[in-house]
C-alpha cells in the first residue's frame, strides 16, 4: 500500500510537469514566433485587424485602399481591382493587399530590441501606409481604354521607370459588398477576372518582339542600317514555310520593322540563333523577379530547338511568353536610348503619415544597348506610327513611336499588341497594351494605346 | 477557493451583459445565473450532508466550467448558434444534479468492485451497440442519436472500463506483480496475458473505429493504473515498446491515421481541406499574444468545430498566454487534488480507482491540449469541463462524484477519524 502510494505520488508529479507542456507551443505560436503566422497569406486575421491596417495611396497621396468603419474601401473600384486585390475577413487577401500585408500591418520593424516591446503593443499600433507609383487618374483612364475587351495595359514613366498605370480586364470591384455579390460568378468565370494580367499575364509577344531582335542583330553586327530585304510573301526555312502578311517587296531594315515584315525578321532570327536570342532576352531583363513590383512574373524564354525555331522566335511566336510589363520595359529601354531602369510600383512605406521608413533602392540606370542601335530602332518605331502598321496610335501634335503585334495563339483570333512611347524626341511615357483575341494589333491595340498616351500627355504639368 | 470560484461564476453572467445584444429572445444573464446558482446549490448540498470530500475539487471544476461557458456562449453568438450557450448552461446544471445524486445515493462505493464484470460487459455492449446502430459524423461511428440529442457512449464506457480495471488490478495485483517469470505456475501469467490481450484488442477496435483520441486516452489510463498497482517498470517499458510498434503498424495500414499524422506535420500542405481546421487554429493562436484579445473578442469562430475540439484554442486567443497558463493551472490543481484523494485512500481499490480517474482527467486534458497546439496529432476528444458537449460534461462530473465519494467515505473521514 505504501509503495503503491509512492508510485501514485510519482505519477502525480509527472502529470503536473506534463500538463504544463502545451505552454511550450502556445508561447511559441502566441508570442515568440508568431510573426510568420500573422503574415501568412492565408491568414484572414490581418484582413480583420480592422482600422489598424495601413492605407495604400497613389503617387499624389490619393487613397487607393483604406479602412473605414471596419471595412476596406477601394475608391477606384474595378479600375484597380486586380492590381490591388482585396482584403476582408471573409475572402481573405489577394493581390497587392496580400503581398504587402506585412508592411501594411507594420510588422517589419527591426528584429532586435523592439521585439520584446512588440509583444505588448503590436496589436495597438496602426500599420504603415504604402505609397505606390500609380497615378489613380491614369489608372482609371487606362482601364477605360480597355473597355469591352479582355486584356491589359501598362504605362511607365520613361525617365524614372515608375509604373503609372497597370490596368487589367475583365476586372472586379474589390469592395466587400460588391465582392460578396459577385463572388460565385468571379470564381467560376472562364475568363478569369481574378487574374491580374498586366504584370502576371503570360502571352506570346508576336511582332512586338521585333524591336528586340532588331536591336540584337544590330549590336551583334549581323545587320546594318543600309541592309535591305526582299519579301516575296513567304520564306522557306528548312522545310518550314513561314508566311508574311503581305508581299512587301524590297524593304530597308527600318521599313522591315515599320511594316512588320516576317520574312526579314525570320532572316535576322536565323542569323542570331536561339542561344543569342535567349541571351538578349536576359540582357533586356526579361528573366527574374522585380524587387519593387510584387508578384510580377518572369518571362518564359524560348526552349524550342527545331531548325526553324530561331525564325519563329524572332517573329514572337514559338514558345516565348512575356507579360505586358516586360514589353513596356522594352519600349522604355528604346525610348531612353538603350538605358534600362527597373520598373517600380512601390514608392515608399510611410509610418504615422509622415516618416518614410522604407523605400525600394533607387535603381541605377544600366546600359543594355548602345546609343546608336537604340537610335536606329527608335527611328524605325517612329516610322511604324508615321506610316507603317501603327498609324492608329498617332496623337495630334506629338510624335509617337511604337510597334504593333498580332500574336497567334491557340485560343482563337490573334492577341492584339501595341508597345510605344511618346513624345518621340523627349520620351516621357512608355506604354504596352494587349487585347486578348481581339485581332490585329494595328487595328485594335494601337488606338487603345493612343488613348492612354493621350491621357498621359494631357496630364503632364 | 469556493469564494474565488463564486466570483468568477457570478462575474461570468455579469459579463454576458457586455456581449453584443444581437439576439433579444435569449437573455444571457438568466443562464449565467443558472450556471452560477446550480454551482452554489451543488456546493451547499455536498457540504450539507457533512460529507468530508476534498473541498477543492468542485470549485476547480466550476472554475473551468464557468470560464469556458463564457467562451462557448460567445462563440455560439459568433457562429449564430444562439442556443449553444443556454444549452451548455442547462447541461451543466443537469450534470451537477447527477453528481449530487450520485454522492447522495451511491451508498458504499466498494460495492462497485463486486460488479466489475457487469461494468465491463455494460461498456462492451454500449460500444458494440454504437458500432451497429450509431450515426456517423466525419466518418466515425461514435454517436447515438435519440430525439435530436447526440450521445457519445464512449464517454461513459471509459468510466466503466476504469472501474473494471481498478477492480481487476486489485484482484490480481499480487499475480500481476510477479510478471511473466514466476515459479507460481501458469495462472499468474494468465492474468497478465489476459489483461494484455484485452487491452490490445480494445485499442485496435478503437483505432479501427477511428477514435484515435480515445485509443490514446485508454492506453494512457491503463498504463498509469498498471504502473501504480504493480510497479513493474520492465513491463511498462515493454508495453511502450509493443505499443510503439503497434502504432507504427496502424500508421502503415490505416489511411486515416496517416492523414492525421501528415496533417500534424504540415497542416498548410492540405490547407484547402483537411488542414484547414488546424491552420485556422494556428492563426488563432498567433493572434493571442501575451494578454489575448479579451473575452468575446476573438475570431476563433473561424475554426470549424471550434466549441467541440478547439475551445482551448479559442480561450487562448482571448485570454492570451498568461490567461491560458492560469487555466492550465486550474487543470493541474484539479488533477493534483484527485491524486491527493488516491494518496489518502485507506483502501487499495479506492486508491487504484482514484488514480485511474485522476489519470483520466490528466491524460484527457493532456492529449487534447497537445493536439490543438500542434505538439501531437490532433484527435477529437474533449477537454474535461471546458469543451462544449453534454456527454462530456456529464461524464466529467460523474468522475468528479466518484472521486469525491472515495474521499468522503474512505479518505478524509477515516484519516481524520483515525488520526485525530
Amino acid at each position: 500500500m505504501r509503495a503503491l502510494k509512492e508510485r501514485a505520488r510519482f505519477l502525480a508529479i509527472l502529470f503536473i510537469f506534463l500538463l504544463v507542456l502545451p505552454l511550450v507551443n502556445i508561447s511559441r505560436y502566441a508570442c515568440l514566433d508568431n510573426e510568420e503566422l500573422l503574415r501568412h497569406p492565408r491568414n484572414h486575421y490581418g484582413a480583420a485587424e480592422s482600422d489598424l491596417l495601413g492605407s495604400i495611396v497613389d503617387r499624389q497621396g490619393r487613397p487607393l485602399a483604406f479602412m473605414k468603419e471596419g471595412e476596406r474601401r477601394y475608391p477606384l473600384g474595378p479600375a484597380a481591382g486586380p492590381l490591388l486585390g482585396y482584403c476582408n475577413p471573409v475572402y481573405g487577401l489577394a493581390g497587392l493587399e496580400a503581398q504587402l500585408s506585412e508592411r501594411l500591418q507594420g510588422f517589419s520593424v527591426p528584429r532586435s530590441l523592439n521585439q520584446a516591446l512588440l509583444l505588448w503593443d503590436k496589436r495597438d499600433r496602426r500599420g504603415d501606409d504604402l505609397q505606390l507609383t500609380i497615378d489613380s487618374q491614369l489608372q482609371r483612364r487606362a482601364y477605360e481604354a480597355l473597355a469591352g475587351r479582355r486584356g491589359a495595359a501598362v504605362l511607365l514613366e520613361v525617365p524614372t521607370g515608375e509604373i503609372l498605370a497597370m490596368a487589367s480586364r475583365p476586372a472586379y470591384d474589390p469592395n466587400f459588398s460588391a465582392l460578396k455579390r459577385d463572388w460565385a460568378r468571379l470564381t467560376r468565370d472562364p475568363q478569369a477576372p481574378l487574374v491580374e494580367r498586366a504584370g502576371q499575364g503570360m502571352y506570346p509577344p508576336g511582332s512586338v518582339f521585333k524591336p528586340l531582335i532588331m536591336a540584337a542583330a544590330l549590336e551583334e553586327g549581323l545587320t546594318n542600317p543600309q541592309a535591305h530585304f526582299d519579301c516575296q510573301g513567304r520564306a522557306q526555312v528548312g522545310n518550314f514555310v513561314l508566311n508574311c502578311h503581305d508581299r512587301h517587296g524590297m524593304l530597308s531594315l527600318a521599313q522591315a520593322l515599320a511594316y512588320s515584315c516576317n520574312v526579314a525578321f525570320a532572316d535576322l532570327g536565323m542569323r542570331l540563333g536561339m542561344e543569342r536570342i535567349r541571351q538578349w532576352m536576359r540582357t533586356f531583363q526579361m528573366e527574374g523577379r522585380l524587387s519593387a513590383v510584387p508578384g510580377a512574373v518572369t518571362a518564359k524564354l524560348p526552349e524550342a530547338s527545331n531548325p526553324s525555331a530561331p525564325a519563329e522566335t524572332a517573329i514572337g511566336q514559338a514558345d516565348t511568353l512575356v507579360s505586358p510589363l516586360h514589353m513596356a520595359r522594352l519600349a522604355a529601354i528604346i525610348a531612353r536610348g538603350g538605358l534600362d531602369i527597373e520598373p517600380r510600383l512601390l514608392k515608399a512605406q510611410v509610418r504615422e503619415g509622415e516618416e518614410i521608413i522604407w523605400q525600394p533602392p533607387w535603381p541605377q540606370p544600366r546600359r543594355v544597348l548602345s546609343a546608336q542601335s537604340a537610335q536606329l530602332v527608335a527611328q524605325a518605331m517612329l516610322l511604324t506610327v508615321e506610316e507603317g502598321t501603327g498609324t492608329a496610335a498617332q496623337v495630334a501634335g506629338v510624335q509617337v513611336a511604337g510597334k504593333t503585334g498580332s500574336a497567334e495563339n491557340p485560343h482563337g483570333a490573334t492577341h492584339a499588341w501595341f508597345i510605344g512611347y511618346a513624345p518621340a524626341q523627349k520620351p516621357r511615357y512608355a506604354v504596352a497594351v494587349i487585347l486578348e483575341n481581339a485581332g490585329g494589333g494595328g487595328r485594335y491595340a494601337a488606338p487603345c494605346a493612343q488613348k492612354i498616351l493621350k491621357a498621359a500627355l494631357a496630364s503632364q504639368p | 477557493m469556493a469564494i474565488v470560484t463564486a466570483i468568477i461564476a457570478y462575474g461570468s453572467f455579469v459579463l454576458t451583459y457586455l456581449l453584443p445584444p444581437q439576439i433579444p429572445p435569449i437573455q444571457p444573464y438568466q443562464y449565467g445565473a443558472l450556471l452560477a446558482g446550480s454551482g452554489w446549490v451543488a456546493w451547499l448540498l455536498l457540504n450539507w450532508r457533512q460529507e468530508r470530500g476534498d473541498p477543492c475539487l468542485l470549485p476547480c471544476a466550476l472554475f473551468l466550467v464557468s470560464v469556458s461557458w463564457l467562451e462557448i456562449y460567445s462563440l455560439g453568438l459568433a457562429t449564430q448558434d444562439y442556443a449553444q450557450g443556454p444549452r451548455q448552461a442547462v447541461f451543466t446544471a443537469l450534470s451537477l444534479g447527477v453528481m449530487v445524486a450520485m454522492v447522495y445515493f451511491l451508498g458504499n462505493y466498494r460495492v462497485l468492485e463486486e460488479y466489475k464484470y457487469t461494468f465491463l460487459c455494460g461498456g462492451l455492449v454500449m460500444q458494440i451497440l454504437v458500432m451497429l446502430f450509431g450515426v456517423s459524423i466525419n466518418g466515425a461511428t461514435l454517436w447515438f442519436r435519440i430525439g435530436g440529442i447526440s450521445i457519445q457512449p464512449i464517454e461513459f464506457v471509459k468510466i466503466c472500463l476504469i472501474i473494471f480495471l481498478a477492480a481487476y488490478l486489485r484482484q490480481f495485483r499480487y499475480w500481476l506483480r510477479l510478471g511473466f517469470v514466476s515459479k507460481a505456475g501458469r495462472l499468474p501469467r494468465k492474468a497478465l496475458v489476459m489483461l494484455g490481450v484485452g487491452m490490445a484488442v480494445a485499442e485496435l477496435l478503437l483505432v479501427a473505429q477511428r477514435d484515435l483520441g480515445m485509443a490514446l486516452l485508454l492506453f494512457g489510463i491503463f498504463i498509469s493504473m498498471f504502473y501504480v498497482t504493480t510497479g513493474r517498470r520492465d513491463i511498462v517499458a515493454l508495453t511502450f515498446l509493443l505499443s510503439g510498434a503497434g502504432a507504427y503498424l496502424c500508421w502503415k495500414y490505416f489511411t486515416h491515421v496517416q492523414i492525421r499524422v501528415a496533417n500534424w506535420l504540415d497542416p498548410f500542405a492540405q490547407y484547402e481541406d483537411r488542414g484547414y481546421q488546424m491552420c485556422q487554429a494556428l492563426f488563432s493562436l498567433g493572434n493571442a499574444g501575451l494578454d489575448g484579445t479579451g473575452l468575446g473578442l476573438s475570431q476563433a469562430y473561424r475554426i470549424p468545430e471550434v466549441v467541440n475540439d478547439f475551445t482551448f484554442v479559442a480561450l487562448t486567443e482571448e485570454l492570451g498566454l498568461l490567461g491560458i497558463a492560469a487555466l492550465i493551472l486550474g487543470v493541474v490543481l484539479l488533477v493534483a487534488r484527485c491524486f491527493g484523494v488516491a494518496l489518502r485512500a485507506q483502501d487499495e481499490f479506492g486508491a487504484i480507482l482514484a488514480t485511474g480517474l485522476a489519470s483520466l482527467f490528466a491524460w484527457q486534458s493532456l492529449i487534447i491540449m497537445l493536439g490543438v497546439t500542434k505538439m501531437l496529432p490532433m484527435t477529437g476528444i474533449t477537454l474535461p469541463f471546458v469543451s462544449a458537449g453534454g456527454c462530456s460534461l456529464l461524464s466529467s462530473f460523474m468522475v468528479l462524484a466518484l472521486v469525491w465519494i472515495i474521499d468522503a467515505q474512505d479518505g478524509r473521514s477515516n484519516a481524520l477519524g483515525g488520526e485525530g
